[in-house]
């Protein structure tokens, strides 16, 4: 029996025994597909939603100013990023998410944006310390014990050694890594 | 004067339709209502079928939304658009009413600016536009006014995005047959 038969009459029937209204049909199909639209749920692209979907590594950089830091962002679907620093006081940014700080210290945002749906947003800190203070020479001079004692080659051993005190400064490596140096650096070097 | 497609198989004409995104993650990045536009065929088949082949471009009204957490706070103005190419087989209920099934592929594309305030000072603005191809099927309703002018009402579902989000539309508007 073809489909159009069912459906002859405005009232419904047209042939006994067969009970389905025209409009049963209707509104099924219509609740099946407004119900497949379900609800809305949050998605990395709808506003603060930053670091949901795509990230960026590290989260939390030391740098030192000058130095130079590889930012990455991952997003599922690949692709590249946009990079920025806020403000731009900070530093700049070249290629791909590598970062070079400026000499200005402080706390600084990374914001990257995805190229392929800039809806997709994530961002980290990064903090410029402070450059190192200069080394001071002081009248105070290290002075080794012993005697002096001239070697088989000619080499003198425990001669006095002049040089000055290196102050400690605090810098960060590549990897984010704190580094302190302290110490005595020899005249002749 | 009874109303009837008999007559030539083919027939040719163009639609115009409200659209209004009906799951709130479509409503949210496209806002609401939108205009559709299109240029059909109509087949008329054996028993009272009708097959429509259809083309349809909506335009959304657009959308901002804005947030003002730290530490990143944003606004994000997005319009979406879709190129829908498919087809209505349609079963007539009567001599005016038809019901039918909608099946098309839709082209959807979402413009959108970004910006992005630090609260420690700055921001950063990047616009863009993405593209996705899906499939919509839903059932279509149609009502004869005359031999010339149908109402239909229409509700699609469709995906979108990356993360293939639901995109739900329902539709009244205009078919115009030549």
């Amino acid at each position: 029996m073809a489909l159009v038969e069912l459906f002859e009459s405005p009232k419904g029937w047209t042939k006994p025994g067969k009970q389905v209204p025209y409009w049963l049909p209707v509104g099924a199909a219509l609740l099946l597909t407004l119900a497949c639209g379900g609800g809305s749920k949050a998605t990395g692209d709808q506003v603060n939603t930053a670091n949901q979907v795509m990230t960026v590594s590290p989260a939390v950089a030391s740098v030192a100013p000058g130095q130079t830091l590889q930012f990455t962002a991952t997003i599922p679907w690949g692709g590249s990023a946009t990079w920025a620093v806020l403000p731009a006081a900070g530093g700049t940014f070249s290629g791909n998410g590598l970062f070079t700080a400026s000499t200005v210290q402080g706390q600084y945002r990374i914001v990257a944006m995805w190229n392929s749906d800039v809806r997709y947003t994530a961002s980290a800190t990064a903090t410029i310390l402070p450059p190192p203070p200069a080394a001071e020479s002081t009248p105070d001079l290290t002075a080794a014990s012993g005697a002096q004692q001239t070697g088989a080659t000619g080499q003198s051993r425990n001669t006095a050694v002049v040089g000055e005190a290196v102050p400690a400064t605090r810098a960060a490596d590549a990897s984010g890594t704190l580094q302190l140096r302290h110490g005595f650096r020899p005249s002749s070097q | 004067m009874p109303v009837s497609w008999a007559g030539s198989p083919w027939a040719f004409g163009f639609q115009a339709a409200l659209v209004f995104p009906s799951n709130g993650g479509l409503r949210t990045t496209a806002g609401t209502p939108s205009v559709s536009l299109g240029l059909h065929g109509t087949w008329a088949l054996p028993k009272g079928l009708r097959l429509r082949p259809r083309f349809d471009y909506t335009v959304f009204a657009g959308a901002t939304r804005s947030s003002t957490a730290a530490p990143l706070p944003q606004v994000l103005d997005t319009r979406v658009s879709s190129l829908a190419l498919g087809a209505d087989l349609l079963v007539p209920l009567g001599p005016r009413w038809s019901l039918g099934l909608a099946v098309a592929g839709v082209r959807w594309s979402v413009a959108s600016t970004n910006t992005v305030t630090s609260t420690l000072g700055g921001s950063m603005t990047l616009s863009g536009t993405s593209h996705w191809t899906r499939l919509a099927v839903g059932p279509v309703l149609t009502f004869k006014v005359s031999d010339h002018i149908e109402v239909e009402g229409r509700a699609l579902s469709s995906h979108y995005g990356y993360q293939n989000q639901p995109a739900t539309t329902a539709a009244v508007g205009l078919v115009w047959r030549f």
